[in-house]
């Protein structure tokens, strides 16, 4: 049988995550939505495309803002939308977030089932790649004091080996529980790169639990809630992890902030759509993923040309 | 008064020394220069899709002019004789247009990747995603009508509606709850609303049984 491939793409979404994964019949899983204003929405309603799965980290606004707009979009299959519960289901803004996506199910457009440990999402015909959550189990979920705290953990699997892990607003602490020793080729956040526990004692040993190759932060260049950290990216990239943002921070390069300069306009070259505020520095990251490697998309060497000739880059360590 | 002239010169200058210097044979270029001339293109929108759309320019481009008096336009790999200039912005939408396609269907060639980063340099490219996208369903509650017309969003997000975008409420009342396909435009904004649609009062959704859902299986 073929090596299958599966190809990645992290969205910019600004102060948001959103993830695509292509499988290899074409289909689409999404790992978060993005908020409101997600560009994916612009994307599949250009071109509709058949989703094999939704998968909801947690239920905050940047992470599933978008999903009464995805689930109204004609033309559009839906298998089944993941979800957990963090917080009560009486709070408006949940309601308010969800209730689209109830009324489509009750339309019998999908199903809605709960996101929980050993959820496997997906898994190649070979079985040698696989999509499955490893955090929160039921106890957890319903035992977290915080949303963050059940934030849904995620790990795309090559052959065992866990080559990218998702764990959306999780905090640094369970990451490193969940995940420790584990050396991934590409993490995600968690929490737009500011953990939400950063400020901890031990958080320093916590990072240095797990050991991924590079770290991709969507991140809006207006830095709400001050995010990046820059203390965290340091640490990451002390640890020889490439770290890369979506968009640029004033504190990375006034100058293109101020005159709206992107470094790399990544979503143009790979036939994605843009979020409509913020400066991009690396913007959307694609790899194409087989049953033995990771490649990222062919933009990289170009980013990180550019990036070394920004005022004080944030990933370099340039505080 | 020596400390208030330290430079002065240990010698008179010589006005009578011969004003011209032996430099050799002649300076020659070694090539001939890669154009004649350039020039910078004015133009910084790009019409599409008949004047629908543009593309607009982050940047001037340049065209350089060769002996042939054939121009290129520099970093976009397009080639025309001089007396074509007026098609040139119907070239730029076209090799834009090829190239995004390309880019979308996964089938550029290295060289159009080159090209592409390039180019991309030169476009505003979320002007022309925001122009291009059409209204996106969302939900939201109008706090009020009166004066301003400010609705939440189902994020929770604030907006106070501009005068345009808040026409098409008109037939909500305040603390009604709607949807709408709303047009957003550069920065989040809304900047037209449409297919508005009432979806009753705010306390409505709370009665519906949300304790067993999502499902376990």
């Amino acid at each position: 049988m073929a090596d299958e491939k599966l190809i990645v793409d992290f969205w910019d979404v600004g102060q948001g995550d959103c993830s695509v994964v292509r499988l290899p019949d074409n289909s689409l899983v999404i790992i978060d939505v993005g908020p409101r204003t997600s560009p994916l929405i612009d994307w599949l309603q250009e071109k509709p495309r058949k989703i094999h799965s939704i998968v909801i980290t947690h239920n905050d606004a940047d992470h599933a803002g978008g999903l009464p707009a995805l689930v109204k979009l004609p033309g559009l299959t839906i298998g089944t939308v993941y979800m957990l519960e963090d917080r009560n289901k009486t709070d408006d803004q949940f309601i308010n977030i969800f209730r689209a996506v109830r009324e489509e199910q009750k339309k019998a457009r999908f199903d809605v089932i709960r996101l929980e440990k050993d959820r496997l999402i997906w898994e190649s015909a070979t079985k040698a790649l696989d999509l499955i959550a490893i955090y929160p189990s039921f106890s957890e979920n319903i035992e977290a004091m915080k949303p963050n705290e059940t934030s849904a953990i995620l790990c795309l699997r090559q052959k065992g080996k866990v080559g990218v892990i998702w764990p959306g607003d999780a905090p640094m602490q369970i990451v490193a529980e969940k995940c420790n020793g584990l050396t991934p080729s590409i993490l995600t956040g968690p929490h737009h790169g500011g953990p939400v526990d950063r400020k901890k004692k031990d958080f320093k040993t916590w990072v240095a639990a797990m050991q991924p190759e590079r770290l991709f932060v969507s991140v809006g260049t207006k830095r709400n809630y001050n995010l990046p950290a820059p203390d965290y990216l340091s640490q990451r990239a002390g640890h020889g992890c490439r770290v890369v943002c979506s968009q640029l921070t004033k504190h990375c390069d006034n100058e293109h902030v101020n005159k709206d300069l992107p470094v790399l306009q990544t979503a143009a070259l790979l036939g994605l759509r843009p979020p409509r505020s913020g400066t991009p520095c690396r913007g959307c990251l694609r790899v194409t993923v087989s049953e033995t490697e990771m490649i990222t998309d062919a933009y990289d060497a170009e980013h990180q040309n550019r990036v070394e000739k920004l005022r004080r880059p944030l990933c370099l360590g340039k505080q | 008064m020596e400390f208030l002239t330290p430079n002065r010169p240990s010698s008179p200058p010589e006005f009578n020394a011969p004003r011209y210097a032996y430099v050799g044979q002649p300076l020659k270029a070694d090539k001939q220069p890669a154009h004649l001339t350039e020039f910078e293109f004015a133009h910084k929108v790009i019409p599409l899709e008949g004047g629908q759309q543009c593309l607009r320019l982050l940047k001037s481009l340049r065209l350089n002019i060769n002996e042939a008096m054939e121009f290129e336009v520099q970093d976009w790999g397009i080639k025309m004789d001089c007396l074509q200039l007026p098609e040139l912005p119907r070239e730029l939408a076209r090799r834009f247009m090829f190239l995004l396609s390309a880019a979308e269907n996964e089938q550029l060639t290295e060289k159009d990747q080159a090209d592409w980063v390039k180019i991309s340099d030169y476009i505003d490219f979320r002007q022309f995603s925001v122009d291009r996208s059409p209204p996106r369903y969302q939900e939201g509650f109008l706090q009020t009508n009166k004066e301003k017309f400010i609705v939440v969003w189902h994020d929770g997000t604030r907006e106070s509606l501009p005068p345009k975008a808040a026409r098409a409420l008109g037939d909500i009342n305040a603390g009604e709850r709607f949807s709408a396909h709303v047009k957003l435009g550069k920065n989040d904004e809304t900047i037209g609303l449409e297919r508005v649609s009432l979806l009753g009062a705010t306390s409505e959704p709370a009665m519906e049984d949300w304790s067993a859902w999502p499902t376990k299986s």
